[in-house]
């Protein structure tokens, strides 16, 4: 079943995979809600989104366009008993709950808009912002420019490729960052933070059980802030960075590859400057070793 | 000295002093600013704690909104969805942790209100001259302005909302809020314990302080997890 349609609408297949394709353009949002499963999203040259839906029961699409947003949901075929437990099949009606599997195809200039509860999701190859977040599932988005959020309350988190202002938060789960460019802004409350190849200006990553892992540039003029409770943080940085390094520790050591001098410090804390020192580097560990280490 | 007088704040606002002492602590307090402020900060902390123990135990939504208008969070419209009412347990019935705010705040308090403290209430771009120095401030300050004072109130406000709606969430999402939060009090009590012994230290206190903020932003998207259910 395939489709083009503008304005409001309301696609209908009752069908164990629905599959709808609506014209968009640019300047739209898509919003896309799923309970349960996964949600794919993945780019082509139409000017229209392509809507895979499946479930394993009748499944029904409804597509809404709303100004510049087209909102997506699916209703789900199911059958109740008497008592309304999904067993005795003797009457049925349209509901939400249930697992769905998405796959979208959209545009890549398309803003793309993911939330969900119990659902992956993955955003590969678009341009425009992008935001998700899902209460327990995994979240890898590549690609994307402008503001990119993700958060997940329980999974791990996965951005790469991408430019513009990325906001990731996690609160019992991995945070993988790298090949991006822009400001970096990361925060758990369980987990590890890894950033890689980072190209940015401003950097702020913070956990509170976890490491903390950055490799990237140092711009003059920059700020980077790295810091954990309990756990190591280690920067990469390259040879001729021109950064103010303020290093704490309550409890751990400080280990580095830089040939330096102290230039103060007192409660914890120390400073020295590497080249003329025009960029702020903080690394702070409160309970484990802090390394900084040539790239 | 204005340490051992300190400790015992709590003591003399409970009435658990002696006469001797009582008159010991004045005469300390009229001499020293620092101890009548953090006496001051304490004494507003249990008022208000006790106010709220004393309230109604409000809608958990209606609770929502006041918390977000103070601290400038967004508010989604209202949807229907079915009460959270029949949710709410008498919360009187259940024994507010007031403790743990109460240790918080009182840390806040110290915090604004002594030595370097005073750093924070003002708070502008004037406050250091290193890229480090100045911004660190400006964090420092606007983390007051939501702020120290109103700290321990939020996250009050915000513990009894995830209470009340325990019961709309799946029992693992709970279960890692708990594990959650228990992660960030330990962090937050072993900060105040590291001050205690270093109470000049402006890493621990900017560590205190942003600790704080975490689970500040925990209880907040915490309590917003049922609205997207």
């Amino acid at each position: 079943m395939s489709t083009i349609l503008a304005g409001v609408m309301m696609m209908t297949a009752l069908v164990q995979a629905a599959d709808t394709t609506i014209a968009v353009e640019e300047g739209m949002r898509l919003s896309v809600r799923n309970r349960e499963g996964e949600i794919r999203v993945t780019t082509w040259q139409r000017d229209a989104v392509r809507i895979v839906a499946s479930n394993g029961e009748a499944i029904r699409i409804d597509a809404e366009r709303s100004g510049s947003v087209l909102r997506v949901r699916t209703s789900i075929r199911v059958e109740w008993d008497d008592v309304g437990e999904r067993r005795g099949r003797r009457r049925s009606d349209w509901g939400d709950d249930g697992a769905v599997d998405f796959a979208i195809t959209v545009p890549a200039y398309l803003d793309v808009e993911l939330s969900g509860i119990e659902t992956d999701m993955s955003v590969v190859g678009t341009a425009g912002d992008v935001s998700v977040e899902t209460v327990d599932g995994l979240v890898v988005v590549r690609g994307g420019r402008g503001f990119i959020h993700a958060r997940s309350h329980d999974g791990d988190l996965r951005v790469e490729g991408a430019s513009g202002e990325i906001e990731v938060n996690a609160s019992s789960g991995t945070i993988w960052i790298r090949d991006v460019s822009g400001d970096v802004a990361a925060q758990s409350v369980n987990g590890d933070i890894e950033l890689r190849n980072i190209d940015s200006r401003h950097v702020t990553a913070r956990t509170v059980n976890g490491g903390v892992t950055f490799g990237g540039v140092v711009h003059d003029g920059g700020r980077y802030q790295l810091s954990t409770h309990d756990g190591d943080v280690t920067a990469s940085i390259p040879e001729g960075t021109n950064a103010t390094v303020s290093v704490a520790n309550f409890n751990g050591d400080f280990e580095t590859r830089f040939p330096i001098m102290l230039r103060g410090g007192a409660g914890y804390k120390f400073d020295f400057t590497l080249g003329d020192g025009s960029a702020a580097l903080v690394l702070e560990a409160f309970s484990g070793d802090v390394l900084l280490l040539r790239q | 000295m204005s340490d051992n007088w300190m400790d015992r704040l709590s003591d003399y606002l409970d009435d658990e002093m002696s006469p001797a002492e009582r008159a010991q602590l004045e005469e300390r307090l009229a001499e020293d600013e620092a101890l009548a402020n953090t006496l001051e900060g304490l004494r507003r902390v249990k008022a208000r704690a006790r106010a709220v123990d004393d309230a109604a135990p409000p809608h958990a939504q209606q609770l929502w909104e006041g918390i977000a208008a103070r601290i400038g969070a967004t508010v989604p419209a209202r949807r229907e969805a079915p009460s959270v009412a029949g949710a709410i347990r008498p919360w009187r019935s259940r024994r507010v942790p007031l403790s743990i705010p109460q240790l918080i705040a009182a840390g806040v308090a110290l915090m604004v209100l002594s030595g370097g403290g005073v750093l924070l209430v003002q708070g502008s771009d004037e406050v250091g001259d290193t890229p480090l120095a100045s911004s660190d401030a400006r964090g420092i300050a606007a983390f007051a302005s939501v702020g120290a004072t109103r700290y321990d109130q939020a996250v009050f406000d915000l513990v009894q909302v995830l209470e009340a709606q325990r019961d709309l969430l799946d029992p693992e999402t709970v279960e890692t809020i708990e594990q959650n939060l228990a992660i960030i009090d330990q962090a937050i009590a072993r900060s105040l314990e590291a001050l205690r012994d270093a109470p000049q230290s402006e890493y621990l206190r900017s560590h205190l302080e942003q600790t704080m903020r975490q689970k500040l932003t925990l209880l907040q998207h915490a309590t917003a997890l049922p609205r997207s259910l």
